[in-house]
């Protein structure tokens, strides 16, 4: 049962995507170069930068798993975002890697260790960030064809064709202006997506009763709830790796970096991060707020483990009026779109400085780079098509997101780290780190899904893994670059 | 306890975000309207 209503919320959807596949396309005349395409020739202010982060770092993946957050664990499933706040905020305070990053006028992460670590360690460098960050991103359609469907009442049959749409609908722009595009659409999908999120939780907070739906929730859950030392189900060692991945992300994500890149300086990137960094617990506690909302409703019965992702977007869909339907999944839509436009984009960029800069050698000239970038894009949405599609996701949402970034933020962070403040690390140590980082990850993904492996897996779990990913690439990095320094010295 | 910390920092978050939303509407607008003349003479 939905309240969704065709033509009212239809129109409101219908004049939001309007306007802003209008203005993603109006401003693609103004793209002259790669520059232009992938930094919007650097010319990024501090408020629609806030704006543009903002918008990239929400997307209806992130907040249907941060309600499942707060649907099955309460307020303690918002760690990891208290974890990003501090570690955005710490960062732009300091300066500490981004500013070494941005003074160096670099397009994409591997490209600045190229001086240190030499192309190859570049190139692997690059190889895993896509890997890793195409693997993130891919579960990003399906749930967003789960929320539509499941709010707007079409038929789960349908969810490929709204995925495609969705698809199209950011390519389209994408492709055609890159990152200019991006940032204008950001910021019109930052506007969207806030005013329909602080309605919709505002209304759900007056219509159960917010202290209703908290005593009910301590009922529930328990103490718990209120305080993850306390939550059976979120130990240390998940706080720990929500700790190590704030951390990694914030210096290392590459649709987080860009816009440190794109700034108009390094000044600006620090103030970027300090303006942002409160919106990184917004992204939880919103959605987990509405996760809270969905177990007072429904009670802890209704979804379980295997669906419990579902709660939100049900609640939604049989609580909002007519009229309010409409501009949630607009706010929806908007966070969705600047977030795989975001992420399409970032990973093209590596795809095209890093994996591809043997071949191109930095030599073609604008017009043909420009080409291979569109082109780029659009082979990375044909893999987000296929991937959605085939991937059976299981667990928690936010597990995943947590377990695929690592594939490559575990490494890549370090290499960030001793690049930029370690004097002995050198190539070996940054491939035993890459190569670290990325297998055990990647071995847990595939033996979790084998019958054999299933059970002893799930016995370690993926945050024990996860931390031990994060340690194992950091001594890697120095045992390699010891071994290389004491083969020098016989 | 836990009730009382999450109402007032739930509170505070949505305060901040509604100051937030409204400032970068209106200097984020700005922004994006200097990063196109900008672009545009180049």
């Amino acid at each position: 049962m939905t309240n969704f209503d065709y033509f009212i919320d239809g129109g409101i959807i219908l004049f939001y995507l309007t306007v802003t596949i209008a203005a993603g396309l109006y401003v693609r005349k103004l793209v002259t170069g790669v520059d232009d395409f992938l930094v919007a020739g650097r010319s990024l202010n501090l408020y629609l930068g806030i704006a543009s982060l903002a918008a990239t770092e929400f997307g209806i993946a992130t907040c249907m798993a941060n309600a499942e957050l707060g649907f099955k664990y309460g307020f303690a499933g918002i760690t990891p975002g208290i974890a990003l706040t501090a570690a955005m905020f710490i960062v732009g305070w300091t300066g500490f890697g981004i500013k070494p990053l941005r003074d160096k006028g670099v397009v994409t992460l591997p490209e600045l260790f190229q001086d240190k670590f030499g192309s190859r360690i570049r190139w692997a460098a690059g190889l895993v960030m896509v890997l890793g960050g195409l693997l993130n991103m891919g579960v990003f359609l399906r749930q967003a064809g789960n929320f539509l469907a499941i709010v707007c009442g079409f038929d789960m049959g349908y969810i490929e064709i709204i995925m495609t749409l969705i698809l199209l609908g950011v390519a389209v722009y994408t492709i055609l202006g890159g990152m200019l595009s991006v940032l204008i659409t950001d910021y019109i999908q930052f506007v969207i997506m806030s005013i329909g999120m602080i309605i919709t939780v505002s209304l759900f907070a007056i219509k159960f009763g917010w202290f209703d739906m908290l005593f009910k929730l301590r009922e529930q859950l328990g103490d718990g709830a209120f305080n993850p030392f306390e939550n059976g189900e979120y130990g240390l060692d998940r706080i720990l790796l929500d700790i190590l991945v704030a951390f990694a992300a914030v210096l290392t994500w590459q649709t987080i970096i860009s816009r440190v890149l794109s700034a108009k300086d390094t000044k600006t990137a620090k103030k970027i991060y300090i303006g942002t960094s409160p919106f990184m617990v917004v992204r939880f506690i919103l959605p987990a707020i509405l996760g809270i909302a969905a177990l007072y409703y429904f009670g802890p019965d209704k979804f379980d483990d295997t669906n419990s992702i579902f709660a939100m977007p049900t609640l939604i869909a049989e609580v909002l009026p007519v009229g309010l339907v409409g501009i949630l999944v607009a706010a929806m839509l908007a966070a969705d779109m600047s977030t795989n436009s975001s992420y399409m984009i970032a990973w093209s960029s590596i795809i095209y400085n890093d994996i591809m800069k043997p071949i191109h050698k930095g030599l073609w000239p604008d017009k043909k780079g420009l080409r291979w970038n569109r082109l780029l894009i659009g082979f990375i949405g044909v893999f987000l098509l296929l991937y959605g599609l085939w991937y059976p996701l299981t667990g928690d949402l936010w597990v995943y997101l947590q377990v695929t970034g690592t594939i490559y933020l575990s490494s890549i962070s370090v290499l960030l780290v001793s690049s930029c403040y370690w004097k002995k690390a050198n190539d070996w140590g940054a491939a035993a780190a890459i190569f670290t980082g990325a297998v055990i990850p990647i071995s847990y993904l595939v033996f979790k899904e084998v019958e054999a492996t299933q059970e002893f897996i799930y016995t370690i779990g993926p945050y024990k893994i996860g931390v031990f990913t994060y340690v194992s690439a950091a001594v890697a990095m120095y045992v390699g670059s010891k071994i290389k320094l004491i083969k020098q010295k016989i | 306890m836990g009730v009382l910390f999450w109402t007032i920092l739930s509170a505070l978050i949505l305060i901040w975000y509604i100051i937030v939303t409204v400032k970068v509407t209106f200097k984020g607008g700005k922004d994006v309207m200097d990063m196109i003349t900008k672009l545009k003479s180049k």
